[in-house]
This record gives structure tokens, sequence and C-alpha cells, in this order.
């Protein structure tokens, strides 16, 4: 077994590299190998993760702040948004990993939370899956926030695909103004698909 | 009157929910006006119409005349919509302070109590829009690309 | 002679190719790890069957300490340092304990054998002096004529030996390899960043690849880190010390 050394890339060891809460010192620690093989520094994957370093360690503040400071609204687009379309079109990539390791960071931080998954809806389905799918299921499993729950239907509502309906129709909230809400977008993705529902006895 | 774009019923009325009109610089709520509750579609026309993305918004139905006779100052300026015969429905209601805020912000409430808002899906929010181009009432080519490219 | 652990890692192989990212499955996987709050998430998996990287789903905890991917022909669930002050990582044994329990509650809501299981370290040592890191070399190494003379800065010694791994039932052979390597790191912490010229080890237990017939059950898998913890410890200790000559 080697999974280990699959888990290396050649030339450098990144060891429990995160950031936590924006506002808080930095505390986490890195481990670089600075060892003098020239292997890998042009490949794609070095592309990719220098990318992913440098958008973890300069934007990331820059995109809780602006999450956090700017005033929101349904319909209007922000400053984040404008933020990850504008690193989207340099590296898809290495975005969606920065994306994905935001929310994973930010999961129990509501307003960055909101605020990362209302930037994921306004994108293409297809430019972020799966991340953003799993992003939305896991917002609509979010207990004790029918808020976030809101934003995951929201999120499915945008994306308007086949698979936003399986996903939606099956969905039973406690809510009852947030399950007439799915209820809605439940029907109106079925129109727009032709589905029709069945009755069974 | 139909305040633009905010969820009320989730989040109490805040300095977020003001929006800035053409003529007032701060302190105001963009409004539109319309006649009766069965032409709420035409404010959620003018309000989507000059959005940015296609998403589902609630709206809540307000009194004019219990607003100005709180002495809520309501001022008619143009709205920024790409339809036309929309542009004059917009109002402020301007030069709100705290107190006044607040008489807004109870309103709402009270309305949302009378089940005076409704929410519009994407779907709708389509129709209403294709509705409106097929009536000549708006061209596409006067909507943000992420709104044409939906419809 | 350790300094800090740098990551433990422990996978079966199976096939999970079915542990997609569905929302049942999130929503499974979610409320099995809910306890201990771990995110759902995905990484990116190559593999030979598939001409493009495909997502597969993860599951985080926020501060990175725990991963669980789970790959389309294994799981692997790792644990990373989260400080240098801490030592989260903690003791091997505590860990094995730990995957098993993960591992038993994957296999419980997806009933599943493995054909291999594997258990892998990484530690780096305390800093030694020059005149000592230099004594490692040939303590490892019969050097030819020019390393000999020209003691390198970096180097790397692996080795691979395979024991017999007997566990009720089953005979299998178990894979022990061992890396030493001398590296420079760059250690950050709270902003600073400090150079070091360190000793590394790492261990890599795993059953052997050549039976490829799914036939370990949880409880193997039990009894197999019980008692892997045990030989990692032990294989650590001899090793440091000849290090240490």
């Amino acid at each position: 077994m080697d999974n280990l050394r699959e888990n290396t890339s050649t030339g450098t060891i990144n060891i429990g590299l995160y950031e936590p809460e924006v506002f808080s010192e930095y505390q986490g620690f890195s481990i670089t190998d600075k060892s003098a093989t020239t292997e890998g520094l042009v490949d794609e994957n070095f592309v990719n993760e220098e990318r992913l370093k440098r958008l973890k360690k300069q934007f990331t503040r820059e995109l809780i702040t602006l999450i956090v400071d700017e005033d929101f609204e349904y319909g209007v687009d922000t400053k984040a948004d404008a933020l990850v379309r504008s690193q989207m079109r340099l590296n898809a990539l290495a975005t969606k990993s920065w994306l994905n390791g935001i929310f994973v960071e930010n999961f129990s931080n509501i307003p960055v939370l909101l605020g990362i998954l209302r930037v994921v809806a306004r994108l293409d389905y297809s430019e972020l899956y799966p991340e953003s799918h799993i992003m939305a299921v896991a917002a609509l499993s979010y207990k004790n926030n029918v808020e976030v729950q809101e934003c995951g239907v929201r999120a499915f509502e945008s994306w308007g695909t086949v698979q936003s309906l399986k996903i939606l129709e099956n969905l039973k909230v406690s809510t009852q103004w947030l399950q007439e809400y799915i209820d809605e977008v439940v029907s109106d993705l079925r129109k727009e698909y032709n589905v029709s529902t069945r009755q069974e006895n | 009157m139909v305040p633009g774009g905010f969820s009320p019923e989730r989040r109490p009325l805040s300095r977020r929910d003001y929006q800035l009109s053409e003529n007032y610089a701060k302190h105001s709520l963009s409004v539109w006006e319309v006649i009766s509750e069965t032409d709420i579609d035409e404010a959620v026309l003018a309000i989507v119409s000059g959005g940015d993305h296609l998403e589902a918004i609630d709206v809540v139905l307000m009194s004019s005349d219990y607003l100005t006779e709180k002495g809520i100052n309501c001022v008619r300026t143009n709205g920024s919509t790409p339809v036309g015969d929309l542009v004059e429905k917009h109002i402020d209601l301007s030069n709100l302070t705290y107190k006044s805020l607040g008489i807004v912000a109870y309103h709402i409430v009270d309305k949302i109590n009378d089940q005076k808002v409704k929410r519009y899906t994407i779907r709708q929010l389509k129709e209403i829009l294709n509705q409106a181009i097929s009536q000549n009432r708006l061209t596409p080519d006067k909507l943000k690309d992420s709104i044409r490219e939906k419809l | 002679m350790i300094d800090f652990g740098l990551k433990y890692q422990a996978s079966i192989f199976l096939v999970a190719n079915d542990i997609t990212p569905t929302p049942d499955n999130i929503t499974t996987l979610i409320d099995l790890f809910r306890d201990k709050e771990l995110v759902p998430n995905t990484f990116r998996e190559i593999s030979p069957g598939s001409p493009a990287p495909r997502g597969r789903l993860r599951l985080s905890s926020p501060n990175n300490e725990w991963n669980i991917k789970i790959a389309s022909m294994r799981i692997d669930i790792e644990k990373n340092p989260i400080s240098l002050k801490e030592n989260n990582l903690g003791n091997v044994n505590d860990f094995c304990l730990e995957v098993t329990d993960f591992f038993g509650r994957i296999i419980s809501k997806f009933p599943k054998k493995a054909n291999r299981v594997s258990l892998g370290t990484i530690f780096l040592l305390k800093e030694m002096a020059e005149s000592n890191l230099s004594e490692v070399y040939p303590r490892l190494f019969k050097p030819p004529e020019f390393y000999a003379t020209s003691p390198p800065f970096e180097w790397n010694w692996r080795s691979a030996s395979r024991v017999p791994f007997i566990s009720g039932e089953f005979n299998e052979n178990l894979n022990v390899i061992t890396q030493v390597n001398r590296a420079k790191v760059e250690i950050g912490l709270n902003d600073e960043i400090s150079f070091s010229d360190r000793i590394q080890l790492s261990l890599d237990l795993n059953t052997s690849q050549e039976n490829t017939e799914y036939r370990f059950d949880i409880d193997f898998i039990t009894t197999f880190y019980q008692k892997i913890s045990v030989f990692h410890d032990d294989l650590v200790v001899k090793i440091t010390e000849f290090i240490n000559g």
C-alpha cells in the first residue's frame, strides 16, 4: 500500500492547513517539505494546488468579509458574487475546492454558510457540481435553522434541474411556510419537465 | 404598495431594508404602487425586471392611506425598471426616522398577519416577464444576462 | 524521540462506488456522524478506470482534524494535526479505536466486506544536533564512496517486509513498510515560520494485496486494528532506537 504516498504530491507535504474563524488570529500550522527535488513543478496538479493555496491565503478573508458586511437582497448581485465569478473564470477546479473548504470550515457559522449557499445557487448547476449539490443537500438537512434549509431549497429551485425535482419532491419539513414553498417549487418543476403525479391506491 | 424583495417574515426590518432611490441618498424605503391586490403582478414585474438574478421573492401589500395617515412621507420618484409604463409607479418612503421606520415595520407585520404577503417562485416570475415581453412592454435586451438566459 | 505526528490514516478496501453523493446517502451519513459534527463535502478521485476525476463523498470536521473519504474502491479515515501545541493526534491505539467505531457505523448502513485493511502513520522526529543527524545516514546505508565522502543533506530510506498475520480463521500476510527520510521542513505556527532539518518516519502496515476476495467483516477489522496498533508502537520504538544509535 502506498496510499499515503498517493496523498502526497511530489516534493511538498502540506499538513493541517486550515483557517479558523476569519476574525481570529490564524492558529493553524503548516509543514512544508523543502526538498531539493524539482519534480512536479510544471504539471496541472501543481498549478491547481498553487491556485488553491493562493485563494485560501488571499481571498478567503475577503470573501467572508464581503458576505458578512454586505447587505444581501434576493435578486441583487453582490461583490461576493463578483469575486467568486472572477475566480471561477481563472481556475474553476481550484475555486470549487476553495468554496468547498470555506463551506466545511464555516458550517456552524450561519451568516457565512448562508452567504456561500447564496453565491453557489447563483452559479450554473454544472459549474460547481457535485460540490454545490452536496452543499445544498447538507443545507436541507441542517438541524434547527429554517433559514439554512430554505437556502438549500432556493438553490435547487435556482438550478431547476431534474435532480432538483427528485430531491425536493421527497423532502418533508416541519415548518409550514417552508413546506408550502417546497411544494410549489416541486409543482413548478413537474410542469417544466412534464412530470405527472400518479395516484396509487 | 409593495416593497421590493425582502423577507420580512423571517427577519426583523433593519437598516439593510432601506433601498436607495434615485433622488434620495439615505433613509428611504423603495416601494411600488398598485391600484389593487389584483395588480400586484405589475409591481413584481417592476421589481424583477430591474434585478440581477431571477430568485424567489416575497412581496407585502401595504396601505398607502394608512402610511400617509401615520405621517410617512411618500414621494413619487422614477423607478429603476426597464418597463417604461411602470417607471412612474415607484414611490420612496422617504426621510425615515427610527420612529417612522418602526411604524412601517409594524404595518408590514400586520399585513403579513392578514395574509397580505405572497412568495413568487422563479417560474411565476418567468411567466410575468414573458408576458410583458409578449405584450411589448419589455424587450429582452433590457434584462440582465443572467435573467434573460433563464427565460 | 518523536516530536509530533503529521498524519494517521486507516483504510479499508472494498466496493464503495454505490456510496455516491445522493441526498439519501448524504443524509444517512450526516445522521451517522452527527455527534462528531462532520460536514459532508467532496474530494476528487482519479482512478485508472475513469478518464476524468470524479467527485466523491467526504465527511470532514470543520478544523480538518478528521476526514472520512469514501472513494469508489476504498474508504480512508484520516486524522490530521490542528496545532503544534496540542497533540490532538493522540496515540495510535486511540486512533485505531475511533476508526473501528467509524468503519462500524458506515458498514452498519452500507453492509460490505473488505479485501484489504491498512494503517499508515507519519511522524516528525525531534530536532537533532547536526553531528547526530549526520550519523543516521551511515547507520541506515552503506553508501558509495562519493556519498560517504560528501554526506547527503537529503536521503530517503524505505524497506518493505512481509510477516504473517493470524486472526481467528484468517491467515493473512502483512506488508510492513517503513520509510525514514531526512528533509528540510518549513514549520508555520501563528504566522511564524521556522526552518528545520528533521528526520521523518512513516509507517504503512497493510494486509497483502494478493487475495482479492472480499472477506473482512467488521469483526476482523476490529481485531486487525487492535493488534496492529500494538505492533505499530513496538516497531516505532525499535526504529527510533536504531536511528538514535
